[in-house]
């Protein structure tokens, strides 16, 4: 038997939360429930993107730390001696 | 912080005064003047015998090119017989007096403070996992001095294909979380790659040189320790006047049979040559474009490479920079020093022939350009323009040598089918007999093998009295190592010498050639061996044929080079092989001191667990676009469309991937969306919002479960 698209949806939510960091306890696996059961209330049309919508508001994500790719520039220009 | 303060020569010689008037000019011009003695001496005394072995004894055109063809190849073997000689001579005497490494005591160099220095690892399609154990290796090995903080890694990428640079981003990403280095470790690709690695530095030292004082260059596969970059670094402190300070990188962490006797041939003969080389150099050596310090005010000064302005292959821009650059940082009046005795700087060889030789066709033609500088170039010293010709001569060496057999095969075809000519010279009265002196010709023959083979006793000698004999294995398997490498480097010199000469030709009409990164890691298969090889092995094949109906003794004599390239595809397949160089290691032979003992730095490089490739299935593009995290850091690093024509082309491209996958874009289009910040968002909004059996969205839902 196919999977509903709730289950998706769940599945989804949670794999996005523990990408991000959050670790799946039995309190963000309820706010996940939560979140797909307040987001199911209006209709199943559209689910996916409605829920992934929502969840950024509704659980907060902890920041990404993304480290300094490179210094400020500087600039400087290099020196070419003629060949001849 | 600005630390550019411009380079001058007489600030440099007044620096040398102050540092203790290390008078090393007259020393090594007495070395060169005896080197140069020596090398004529012998190849005058080898051309009088050649004449006289020639039937007509250079009576004719032919002979009288054999001679000369004869006389350059037999200075160039002396040359490097020679080098060997001084080497071994100053090894034994306790190290060369003048080297840089014995100037300064212990004490005195740990006391002195460092500067700021850039490590610049420049790459370009390379292996990643090998490439950022590498760095891993060598950013711990620094931190573990407790110098990290005057030291800032700086990876500059050249790759082209997205799969690669965003597998480099996240692995970058993933390191510097591990080392906690975010503020030491950096990362950036250049998106329009000109001139080769020598623009990318370039590129780097436009933006960001002049926060730093130093730069020391590795290549994606050097390996070197902290507290030799320290070292490093403190003796160009203590040194003003040296621009450039190169050390002799050690080949390691071979797998390959072929890698395996390139490494054992470069850690056991390597120290007779570069000691030699480093004592007829002294201040004036070159660089080797990586595991080297520069000092980068000058650098930026005065080593900015200009496109060769000539006709030809002598046009556009120079492909081997590092040779040009040491050159131009001594016409600047800096000194350039090759240490040997810095230790812990390594290197790794390409795993197969086919990767060296893949290597040697860009080497080539970039030497090869050095023709055009070492006769226009202006004020450049003497030795540089030297140091051009050795690189020049180390290819062009092959097709002389063709030549030479060429000529050979001429003139025995000539004595044998033409009837003898008693009077060569046109102007001669008297007959002259043809002679044949079988004697002086295997004495010639035999010399020259002295002075190829002669290096290699030396080294083995040389083992024999400065080190215990266990750090290659006992001696038994020590002695079965050097014939085995004696006899694969007689096998591989023809199979170079004809693919060399094809180079040198090729270059010489300037064909259009690929520059590619090496292989670094896998075997060579049968068919590509075969094609690599097939046209060598048929030439060879058709000359011995050749030979053996003109005259059994002359296709004897064509044996040691034909049968080598008839059998060269076997060769480059069994030698590629990483279970026969395991193999030979398991038996204790062609193994190296670092493989005997313990080497934590090899070992963080080798250890494949530590930055583990992704085992989601998922190509570098597609985690770029589904994983929430990865795809924020590939937005961080990626910049917004630049007008809205752009947008528009980029929106188009996003539809059809989202739609149709990754796999219907082509690699320049998924390089463009991936190079977008609003294209990666989108898309990984897209994908976490779609139907489960989309496209896209089956992706995910696949890596989800893996996860």
């Amino acid at each position: 038997m196919g999977r509903s698209t709730a289950e998706y949806v769940l599945g989804r939510v949670l794999a996005y939360l523990r990408w991000h960091g959050v670790p799946v306890t039995p309190d963000t696996t309820r706010m996940a429930f939560r979140l797909v059961e307040q987001t199911l209330a209006d209709g199943e049309a559209d689910l996916i993107n409605r829920v992934m919508e929502a969840l950024p508001h509704r659980i907060a994500l902890p920041d990404v730390r993304l480290p300094q790719a490179a210094l400020p520039i500087k600039r400087i220009s290099l020196g070419y001696a003629p060949y001849l | 912080m600005n630390v550019l303060d411009p380079g001058r020569a007489d600030e440099a010689e007044t620096t040398v005064a102050a540092n203790g008037g290390v008078k090393w000019r007259p020393v090594v011009m007495l070395r060169r003047a005896l080197l140069t003695l020596l090398v004529l001496a012998q190849t005058l005394v080898a051309a009088y015998f050649m004449v006289s072995v020639l039937p007509y004894h250079g009576g004719n055109g032919l002979e009288r090119g054999l001679v000369a063809l004869f006389a350059i190849l037999f200075a160039w073997i002396s040359v490097g017989f020679w080098t060997a000689v001084f080497g071994f001579v100053v090894r034994r005497r306790g190290g060369d007096a003048y080297s840089l490494a014995r100037r300064h005591s212990v004490e005195r160099l740990a006391q002195t403070p460092l500067a700021r220095t850039a490590v610049l690892i420049p790459i370009y399609h390379e292996p990643i996992g090998r490439t950022f154990r590498g760095v891993r290796a060598i950013f711990r090995s620094l931190q573990a001095t407790g110098q990290l903080e005057h030291f800032d890694f700086h990876i500059l990428s050249d790759s082209r294909d997205p799969n690669v640079w965003l597998a480099e981003q996240a692995t970058w990403f993933r390191l510097c979380q591990e080392l906690d280095a975010a503020n030491h470790l950096f990362y950036r690709r250049r998106t329009v790659n000109l001139r080769y690695k020598s623009g990318n530095v370039a590129d780097f030292l436009r933006r960001w040189g002049r926060y730093y004082e130093y730069m020391i260059v590795l290549d994606a596969d050097s390996v070197i320790s902290g507290e030799a970059m320290v070292r490093m670094v403190r003796h160009m402190q203590l040194e003003p006047q040296i621009g450039i300070l190169q050390t002799n990188p050690t080949l390691i962490n071979a797998r390959s049979a072929f890698a395996r006797f390139q490494q054992f041939a470069n850690r056991f003969y390597g120290p007779l040559f570069s000691t030699g080389l480093a004592s007829v150099q002294l201040g004036e050596a070159v660089y080797w474009g990586h595991n080297a310090v520069l000092r980068v005010a000058p650098f930026i000064r005065h080593c900015g490479l200009r496109e060769l302005p000539g006709i030809g292959l002598f046009k556009g821009p120079i492909m081997s920079h590092d040779f040009v650059e040491a050159a131009y940082m001594g016409r600047a009046g800096y000194e350039i020093w090759m240490e040997p005795d810095l230790p812990q700087s390594y290197e790794e060889s390409p795993p197969t022939l086919v990767d060296e030789l893949t290597r040697d066709r860009r080497w080539v033609k970039g030497n090869l350009q050095h023709l055009w500088l070492m006769l226009f170039s202006r004020k450049l010293r003497l030795a540089h323009r030297l140091a051009f010709l050795n690189g020049i001569m180390s290819y062009l060496a092959s097709p002389l040598w063709l030549a030479f057999l060429v000529l050979t095969s001429i003139e025995t075809t000539r004595l044998v089918l033409w009837p003898i000519d008693y009077f060569p010279s046109e102007y001669s009265l008297f007959p002259l007999w043809p002679e044949w002196h079988p004697e002086w010709a295997i004495g010639l023959l035999g010399s020259t093998a002295l002075l190829l083979f002669m290096p290699k006793f030396l080294a083995i000698l040389d083992v024999i009295l400065t080190h215990p004999r266990r750090e290659y294995g006992n001696a038994g398997r020590l002695t079965i190592g050097v014939i085995l490498e004696i006899l694969v480097s007689t096998l591989l010199a023809p199979i170079r010498m004809l693919t060399h000469s094809r180079y040198v030709i090729g270059s010489l009409f300037n064909v259009s050639l690929a520059w590619a990164g090496q292989n670094r890691t896998e075997e060579t298969r049968w068919p590509e061996a075969i094609i690599n090889q097939a046209p060598g092995s048929l030439l060879a094949a058709a000359w011995t044929g050749f030979a053996f109906w003109l005259k059994p003794m002359f296709f004897i004599w064509s044996l040691p080079v034909s049968l080598p390239l008839i059998f060269a595809a076997p060769t480059s397949v069994f030698l590629s092989r990483v279970s026969v160089g395991q193999r030979l290691r398991r038996m204790g032979i062609l193994v190296v001191p670092e493989e005997l003992n313990d080497f934590p730095l090899l070992d963080d490089v080798i250890d494949e667990r530590i930055l583990p490739p992704s085992k989601t299935g998922l190509s570098a593009f597609e985690e770029a676009v589904i994983d929430p995290v990865l795809n924020r850091l590939h937005r961080d690093l990626a910049r917004l469309p630049r007008n809205d024509k752009r947008r528009g082309r980029l929106h188009s491209l996003r539809v059809r991937c989202m739609k149709e996958g990754p796999d219907v874009l082509s690699r320049r289009e998924l390089s463009l969306l991936a190079s977008d910040r609003e294209a990666l968002e989108a898309m990984n909004r897209t994908v976490w919002s779609s139907a489960p059996d989309s496209c896209w969205g089956s992706r995910l839902e696949d890596r989800i479960m893996r996860d």
